[in-house]
């Protein structure tokens, strides 16, 4: 293949994986609706009778569960590919900035008073945004210096604050004793038991995020040759920083907001994209995006049909799976 | 008569330039900027490109302020290539010429045809055409360095600024790359401002010659005006001599001493 087509050829990959990841996923379950079915309902159609409404099922349950995956997929791995190219570091994932950490912590606060019967549940979500939104501003307020943004101090600010919001959780979980398996669920990540309101909610969230990040990726290709190189470019660095960085921190927020703490995607996905198709931008991020969206959507139909008794985190069934095969592509690509 | 491409009037900058820094680089010819380590080279180019901001005095190109230009139609009249740039994981020779183009690219930046056009001409007037598919980590340095020209030749500039762009390359690359330059100099009647590692090199290919020392402009003019033994034997602190060429080019180079730098001055 020509390097020119690789991109789109990629692209389209991704979007094939997407389509089979969520016909799989409206499938498979306690209930099967089998595949035809699924189309006819998506079309309008009417559920046939019997004992369990497929209609209801398709619509209340898989399909808010199918979003929310994409969505969420969407923005920890298109988030992972601009952070890895904007500190010039494989190992970024949207993670490293600490943000998701302030969102766990936030979520297990409120899961602590919850299990207390002090504030109902509903609340988790808004106080993992708040607790994210704090630990996005105190990671760039502490990074900030002179009119710059020195992608060193936002790393090291990121750590720290990670590291502060992970001592808040352990507290927590110590606090909560014998609850605290609740919150270690929470915390590993959960894509069901939402409606579409919180579809649309992280949409708000992601939506706009994603689009920022579309729109920045020839300059994040511009700031991979250094800060020099890319403002004489005609860039302004400090402020396309901002940008990058702050779409990243809400997609993440609105991600950790209603799913919790789902490892891997963010730093796996970007990375397998970048090996199979090249590291320019312009096509990392939206094929990760799209990448992003088919691994979380295929990731949690594996969680909550491997066992039969119970469903698995999903963050679970990403580490395990996602591992192996991000070492196989390590491997392919070392030789 | 047309005024300076580059001209600073009375800088100063925090490291590097001493007060009151006067420099008028004319259009059109090749610039060479040449001083011992630390005379502040790389801090006037810094300024002349826009990247520092003068503590005193003022910059002007063709005869416009520097500081009252929007950052991509300075980056569509003026190129700079720093010393020192990673090179992007998993480019080809192409993807990266193409980023030249970027001060032209909308905001979600698709090459028009005039892209591909001047990214072509760059590529073949730098000499990489041939391996543009290539992947830039197979380079080696000084393929590498033709690749960053051929990306600032895309930028179409009427200025381009180089810091020491023939440090750590041989001989043979060496000679290539100031060809490079004296060619876009010739075609496009680009005005090219080089700060050269190498004197020798500075005396083959420079129409002039700007001698710095210590944040400081010694002598400028052309290289047999200001390259001579006695200034820079007391610049750099070592002998130098200086011969004039078979092409009335100058020659020149150190000579051979026993005692250390310090027992010179």
């Amino acid at each position: 293949m020509t390097d020119r087509a690789r991109g789109p050829a990629g692209l389209a990959v991704a979007g094939l994986l997407l389509v089979a990841a969520a016909a799989w996923a409206a499938v498979v379950g306690p209930v099967s609706i089998p595949l035809d079915e699924v189309v006819r309902l998506l079309l309008g159609g009417e559920a046939h009778g019997g004992a369990v409404d497929h209609g209801a099922v398709l619509w209340a349950v898989r399909l808010p569960r199918i979003a929310l995956g994409m969505l969420v997929g969407a923005a920890l791995a298109s988030g992972g590919a601009a952070l890895q190219g904007l500190f010039r570091n494989p190992l970024a994932d949207p993670y490293v900035l600490g943000i998701a950490s302030g969102g766990g912590l936030g979520a297990a606060v409120v899961l602590l008073l919850a299990g207390q019967g002090q504030v109902a549940p509903g609340w988790v979500p808004p106080a993992a945004f708040a607790g994210a939104a704090v630990a996005a501003f105190a990671v760039h307020g502490l990074a900030w210096r002179a009119g710059r943004l020195p992608l060193a101090a936002v790393l090291l600010a990121g750590v720290a604050v990670g590291l502060i919001g992970s001592a808040g959780v352990s507290l927590v979980l110590v606090l909560a004793e014998t609850r605290a398996g609740d919150i270690v669920q929470w915390l590993l990540g959960d894509l069901g038991g939402h409606g579409w309101s919180a579809v649309a909610a992280v949409a708000l969230a992601v939506g706009p995020a994603l689009a920022v990040l579309f729109a920045h990726t020839r300059t994040m290709d511009a700031l991979l040759l250094g800060e020099d190189s890319a403002a004489g470019l005609g860039i302004d660095v400090t402020r396309a920083k901002w940008w990058i960085l702050g779409a990243v921190s809400l997609a993440v927020g609105g991600a950790v907001a209603f799913c919790g703490l789902i490892g891997f995607v963010g730093l796996i996905v970007p990375h397998g994209v970048r090996i199979l198709t090249g590291g320019r931008h312009r096509w990392l991020v939206p094929i990760s995006a799209v990448a992003g969206a088919a691994v979380l959507v295929a990731a949690d139909t594996v969680a909550r049909t491997a066992l039969p008794d119970r469903a698995l985190p999903v963050g679970v069934v990403t580490g395990c799976i996602g591992g192996p095969f991000f070492l196989y592509l390590l491997r392919r690509s070392l030789r | 008569m047309s005024p300076p491409a580059l001209e600073a009037r009375g800088i100063a900058a925090a490291y590097g330039i001493a007060p009151g820094l006067d420099l008028a680089v004319p259009q059109g010819g090749i610039t060479g900027l040449v001083g011992p380590n630390g005379a502040g080279k790389s801090t006037l180019l810094g300024c002349l490109a826009g990247r520092l901001r003068p503590t005193a005095g003022e910059i002007t190109l063709f005869g416009e302020r520097l500081d009252r230009r929007d950052r991509r139609a300075l980056a569509r009249t003026l190129a700079l290539m720093p010393q020192e740039e990673p090179r992007p994981d998993g480019f080809t020779v192409r993807d990266v010429v193409e980023l030249g183009r970027l001060p032209y690219l909308g905001r979600f930046g698709r090459l028009s045809d005039a892209d591909r056009e001047a990214v072509h001409a760059g590529m073949s007037l730098a000499g990489v055409e041939a391996f543009a598919a290539r992947p830039i980590d197979s380079l080696s340095g000084g393929e590498y360095q033709r690749v960053r020209i051929a990306r600032a030749l895309a930028q179409e500039p009427r200025v381009l600024l180089l810091d020491e762009p023939e440090a750590h390359l041989d001989l043979g690359h060496r000679s290539a790359l100031m060809a490079l330059l004296a060619r876009a100099n010739r075609r496009r009647g680009l005005t090219v401002v080089a700060a050269l590692h190498a004197l020798d090199v500075a005396a083959l290919y420079c129409d002039r010659i700007v001698l710095m020392d210590r944040g400081r402009i010694i002598a400028s003019g052309p290289p047999a005006a200001v390259l001579t033994a006695e200034r820079l034997g007391a610049v750099y602190g070592s002998p130098v001599w200086v011969e004039p060429g078979p092409d009335s080019r100058l020659r020149l180079g150190p000579v051979r001493t026993e005692s250390p730098l310090e027992e010179q001055t």
